[in-house]
């Protein structure tokens, strides 16, 4: 009895300390927005046509692209569940690539090819190709579509692994014909995954920034989450606007938030896998299948890649392609200890190891005490709660939140402009998928592996290092490897809330386009994703390693 | 040479009552089986002996020393307990070879030597010194218990705890197991308490056994006592198939036989209603006046009259 | 490869990164160590930053103070300001827009210092009020892609021609404080005839300074109607195959002020700082850069020595127009 006390006494000031971290910049926007300024301009300022349009931009980009990614991810999910083509381990990873890709510099390649004088009209300069029609809201949908479809394609390729196969058979043999099982059974049956990618495709986009912020800058297609950083940066100001636009976007991302969860709590039907899919065999179908996923593979990956990697290495950027116009001194330059770029590199994998260990650590306490049936219900509902709730808040709202928070509200901590201010945002922004990691772990971690523990060993410090840890590790290292991948390309809260005199890869290459040298960054640009790609494998192979036994 | 000693001893969980106030002593040098329907509080009570839970009130006494003491604030942890446990789904630790899983607690307590030596002999015990090397997911179930087992009686413990262990087993493995850990247990002097919901495993396996219900013993006596001399309807039926003769009195379906094979016994009459091909007998479901009895022969018998006999000195009454 | 092998080979890999950050962090700043003062001044600068890198380590192995950087364009510079309004950090400012120097003098927030240095820069350049330091200067032309059959733009109409149609764009006022001084002035002068023209060939808001100088050299665009004129004479230097013309008519010749704020808790070292930015060794790594010292007594073009036709600027005026012309100028060029 006496030991659950002190537990209480010491997860109530942490939960509540997280509430103010987590949920209190929010609180701030909020109530900034609504007690700042009058209603009547309140209402005036959110009619203003700069307003509508942003918020109109943001609805058309995220309805559209959540057509894009269910075209796109459809098809891919089941060529990945029921063709040959699902053997091929790296072809699952290749296709996650565009979604590893920092979507500033996915844009950008796009850019680059497109554009007049770009890749294309150099490589055909008498194919006369103008590609005006890319240059659009639709070409923005398209590349949002591409840099995003990954997401979609996990949660449709594990609905439809788990889609239990006898649902149709049971048809068949009961006579019902191929259209009505279509529309009666696997329709109604998969609109709940549907469902769940729509809402989570839809939040993604309407939070995005890197795509706006640079292919949506070329066509001038402002959204919510430009307009904001415009408001707060650009001379002059508009901070209240901002503030106001980010409010906007907090509730929109909120509702969306909101029903997600609804769906997850309440799952129609329960998919459980039982049975391998079925495997079309027939070459007609691999052929078909190999075309669709080699098509989209050289749009979303090809591309962009194609084309930051020739800008990379270009020595004069408007000679383009031709002989002796070829130079590795920008990536030479980055091997240069005292240059910026590498300055930049080593802040933020720095910057990262650090949030990604304290993102971990609490993780670990939040999917622990959210799980504990020790702690008061209040500790643990609000515990899961906070786990959750960074998801649906955009980047730059929480960005923006964390400024109001800390310049005007807690000014006196002094602490605004410093580094925490940073780590805390991006502490909270990953926290969600750490604790989703973890929880299951957790869960799966089962009961009667701690107890026979507990019953051969007395030392507990053995018990965590030796039993619990390793048992865990996957997980650990999984979420480690994500939070510091996300951290290490983070863009937008970087360049609200980096403090002075120090710089991000991120922050160097969107820089780098505005102030700075290109090249310089399109080559940062490919070691950064090339430094992703080799953690991405060192972690599989650690994971391999450790759930694949030596044989003796 | 561990004899348990519960004293008044309860555990609630917040105002749920899951085991009242409970007083058992288990014999020491025998294997003991906890037996009762789910819910009925049998596996806290092995928690609650093994540490891994903690009373709410009462004493547990290991061979008169206190292991537990809620007044004294007396409560050892699980390790220091000196005794072992096999779980239902094994609890091997995935991470870990056979081996490792059956050294993890030996490790920093014996030499190199010794507990190469250890495990080798526990590995021995059970028949498993070639899988030392392979991992708990590359085994059978039946393997993977045997691995279990190995692990629970290399730390030379004077107490097994056995928690559902061969639930999750076949049919025929449970029984070969049950065979193996009964000559383990004997053999080794060790004191067992198994913790079980299948009644032919608890009657085949222990030499004392102790029915459960709500948290109170319903009956503790040998495996004969309980089969043949319940002391209520409760563990009358809890035990196997009865024919009710009246209210208080029933016979097991083995003793009731066709009246023609035993003419010197009490007779009835019935109705035979249908007769199923069981593979070594047939089952037959007969209308004895207001009841239904269960009457076993050796060929199909045909719808219709039939007298039965029975052997008075089987007759239960509770 | 072994599990203890990987152990060790991650360890060493964090411990290779750690030992990187501790170097880059201190390895670096040597010189500083030779005169230790434990003061650390903050300067926000919209400069070229290799131009500003390379000042503050001069100031910094010259004097031992050391020396915290934020680089950003004004607006995000001016933004920072804003947001730490109740808890100051800078000390120094060194911004690219004249008018934002002159609108944060007139809020009253500069320190007035009377800097042996002022006495050298250009008459045009001087404040009488000591408190905005014109260290530089940059000036805005037209920057066109080298191609055939394209003429060379010598004045703001040659690019209503139909060679450039579609194919001129403008720094964004919002991202680059000059292009907001050029197109504030030049609307002071000649109202909005040129934009609206330029609006019927075609011509489009772009991003900051480079952004639209990228999209000359990567030939998306033929023109850049106001970008500053130092960045596309270093690009010439490099090679690229563009060009760059200052109008006959005249240009706004944009002075960088450099500033302190009342705020700072620093004063002694922001006025070494002020000093330094004036000293020959700056005003000679200026001129390197290709922008206009403030101690140049004459204004010329650095591709060929030619002068340059300055707009003569009135900069308090100039604040007050400000608004209203920079909303003329987006209607103009955003709405058809």
């Amino acid at each position: 009895m006496r030991k659950r006390h002190v537990q209480t006494r010491l997860a109530a000031p942490l939960t509540i300390l997280l509430a103010i971290l987590i949920a209190g910049p929010l609180v701030a926007l909020l109530s900034q927005t609504l007690f700042g300024s009058r209603p009547s301009a309140l209402w005036q300022q959110l009619i203003a046509p700069a307003t509508l349009t942003s918020l109109r931009h943001s609805l058309l980009l995220g309805a559209g692209t959540i057509i894009g990614t269910t075209v796109i991810a459809t098809p891919l999910a089941w060529i990945m569940t029921h063709t040959r083509l699902r053997a091929y381990r790296w072809l699952h990873w290749l296709l996650l690539v565009p979604f590893m890709t920092p979507p500033y510099i996915n844009a950008m390649g796009w850019i680059y090819f497109f554009q007049p004088h770009g890749l294309v009209q150099q490589l055909l300069p008498r194919a006369d190709l103008t590609f005006k029609w890319l240059f659009s809201p639709f070409g923005m949908i398209l590349i949002m579509s591409l840099h995003l479809y990954p997401v979609a394609y996990l949660l449709l390729k594990t609905a439809l692994t788990q889609f239990n196969q006898r649902w149709l058979d049971a048809a068949t043999v009961h006579g019902v014909p191929f259209k009505r099982q279509l529309s009666k059974i696997m329709l109604p049956i998969l609109l709940v995954p549907y469902l769940a990618v729509w809402v989570l495709v839809f939040t993604k986009t309407l939070a995005e920034f890197g795509t706006p912020a640079t292919f949506g800058r070329n066509i001038h297609f402002d959204v919510l989450t430009t307009t904001i950083q415009r408001d707060l940066s650009q001379w002059p100001l508009a901070f209240k606007n901002g503030v106001l636009t980010g409010s906007v976007l907090l509730v929109i991302a909120l509702s969306a938030w909101l029903i997600q969860q609804r769906f997850l709590a309440h799952p129609v039907v329960q998919l459980t896998a039982n049975q391998a899919p079925i495997l079309y065999w027939r070459h007609g179908v691999t052929g078909w299948a190999g075309g669709f996923t080699a098509l989209l593979l050289s749009a979303a990956v090809g591309i962009p890649y194609v084309s930051i990697i020739t800008q990379s290495l270009f020595k004069q950027r408007s000679a383009g392609i031709a002989a002796g116009n070829w130079t590795f001194s920008h990536y030479l330059e980055l091997l240069r200890f005292d240059s910026p770029a590498f300055h930049a590199l080593i802040t933020t994998f720095g910057l990262a190891i650090a949030i990604s260990i304290l993102n971990l650590v609490l993780a670990v306490l939040i999917s622990a005490g959210s799980l504990s049936q020790r702690l008061p219900r209040w500790i643990s509902q609000t515990l899961k709660t906070l786990g959750a709730l960074p998801l649906a808040i955009p980047n730059v709202v929480l960005a923006l939140s964390l400024m109001i928070l800390f310049s005007q509200w807690l000014a006196f901590t002094k602490l605004y402009g410093s580094l925490l201010v940073l780590m805390i945002a991006d502490i909270t922004l990953f926290l969600p998928t750490s604790v989703q990691y973890i929880t299951t772990a957790l869960q799966e971690l089962d009961q009667s592996l701690v107890a026979s523990a507990r019953v051969f060993e007395a030392n507990p410090w053995r018990i965590l290092t030796k039993i619990i840890l390793p048992i865990l590790a996957p997980a650990l290292t999984n979420s480690f490897a994500m939070a510091f991948i996300a951290t290490s390309r983070e863009l937008v809260v970087a360049l609200l809330l980096l403090p002075s005199g120090m710089t991000t890869i991120s922050s160097f290459i969107f820089q780098s386009f505005e102030q700075g040298d290109a090249s310089q960054g399109m080559a940062l640009a490919v070691v950064t994703v090339a430094i992703t790609f080799v953690i991405i494998q060192l972690t599989g192979q650690l994971l391999t390693k450790e759930s694949t036994p030596r044989q003796a | 040479m561990v004899a348990i000693q519960l004293t008044r001893l309860s555990k609630h969980y917040q105002e749920q009552v899951v085991i009242p106030a409970l007083d058992l002593t288990i014999p020491d040098r025998q294997i003991t089986a906890l037996i009762g329907p789910s819910g009925s509080g049998k596996s806290t009570i092995l928690n609650m002996i093994a540490g891994l839970t903690v009373p709410s009130s009462g004493q547990i006494l290991f061979d008169d020393h206190p292991v537990f003491d809620q007044q004294r604030g007396t409560s050892m942890p699980p390790a220091k307990r000196h005794l072992a446990m096999v779980f239902q789904d094994f609890a091997l630790w995935p991470h870990m070879t056979v081996a490792g899983n059956v050294s993890f607690a030996l490790a920093p307590k014996l030499s190199k030597s010794e507990l190469t030596h250890r495990v080798d002999w526990a590995l021995s015990q059970v028949g498993l010194t070639d899988l030392r090397d392979r991992y708990p997911r590359e085994l059978s179930g039946g393997q993977q218990q045997r691995v279990a087992l190995a692990r629970a009686i290399a730390v030379k413990p004077k107490l097994i705890l056995f928690d559902e262990a061969l639930s999750a087993l076949d049919p025929q493995l449970r029984a070969s197991l049950q065979i193996e850990i009964s000559r383990l247990i004997h053999q080794n002097q060790l004191t067992a308490l198994f913790v079980t919901h299948d009644r032919q495993e608890a009657l085949r396996i222990a030499d004392h056994v102790v029915l459960i219900r709500d948290g109170r013993v319903v009956q503790a006596g040998s495996p004969t006592t309980l089969y043949q001399r319940p002391v209520n309807a409760f563990a009358a039926k809890f035990f196997g198939p009865l024919n009710q003769l009246d209210g208080h009195t029933a016979i097991r379906p083995e003793h009731v036989h066709l009246a023609t094979h035993h003419p010197e016994q009490p007779k009835t009459h019935g109705q035979v209603q249908s007769s199923t091909f069981l593979g070594d007998h047939f089952d037959n479901l007969i209308d004895v006046a207001d009841q239904q009895w269960h009457v076993s022969s050796a060929s199909a018998l045909p719808a219709g009259p039939v007298t039965l006999s029975f052997d008075p000195q089987y007759l239960i009454h509770y | 490869m072994s599990k203890t092998a990987v152990t060790t080979l991650t360890l060493l890999g964090a411990l290779a990164i750690g030992a990187g950050i501790y170097a880059a962090n201190y390895q670096h700043r040597p010189a500083a160590s030779s005169k230790p003062s434990g003061q650390t001044l903050t300067v926000y600068t919209a400069g070229p930053k290799p131009l500003s890198d390379k000042i503050v380590s001069g100031f910094e192995d010259q004097t031992g103070i050391k020396v915290k950087i934020f680089d950003g364009t004004t607006g995000k510079i001016l933004s920072k300001l804003k947001a730490e309004n109740q808890n100051p950090q800078a000390d120094v400012l060194v911004l690219a827009s004249m008018a934002a120097g002159v609108d944060l003098q007139s809020q009253g927030k500069l320190l007035t210092y009377d800097a042996k240095g002022v006495a050298k820069l250009n008459p045009r350049f001087k404040d009488p009020n000591h408190q905005l330091f014109n260290y530089s200067a940059s000036a805005v032309g037209i920057t066109y892609r080298k191609q055939a059959g394209l003429p060379v733009p010598e004045d703001w109409d040659d690019l209503n021609q139909s060679a450039y149609r579609n194919a001129v764009t403008i720094p964004d006022p919002k991202s680059s404080g000059s292009s907001l001084d050029f197109i504030n002035v030049y609307q002071q002068k000649h109202g909005t005839t040129l934009f609206k023209k330029l609006k019927q060939n075609g011509a489009d808001i772009g991003g900051a300074n480079k952004e639209v100088l990228d999209a000359v050299v990567t030939g998306q665009k033929k023109a850049v109607l106001g970008g500053v004129d130092y960045m596309s004479i270093s690009a010439i230097k490099k090679g690229e195959k563009i060009g760059f013309s200052y109008p006959d008519s005249g240009t706004l010749v944009n002075p960088r002020p450099a500033m302190i704020l009342k705020s700072s808790e620093h004063q002694k070292a922001a006025k070494q700082f002020i000093d330094y930015l004036l000293s020959n060794k700056v005003q000679a790594q200026i001129k390197a850069k290709y922008l206009i010292p403030g101690t140049a007594q004459k204004l010329v073009n650095p591709l060929n020595n030619d002068t340059i036709n300055a707009y003569q600027v009135d900069w308090s005026t100039a604040n007050q127009t400000l608004t209203k012309n920079l909303s003329r100028f987006n209607q103009v060029l955003t709405h058809a």
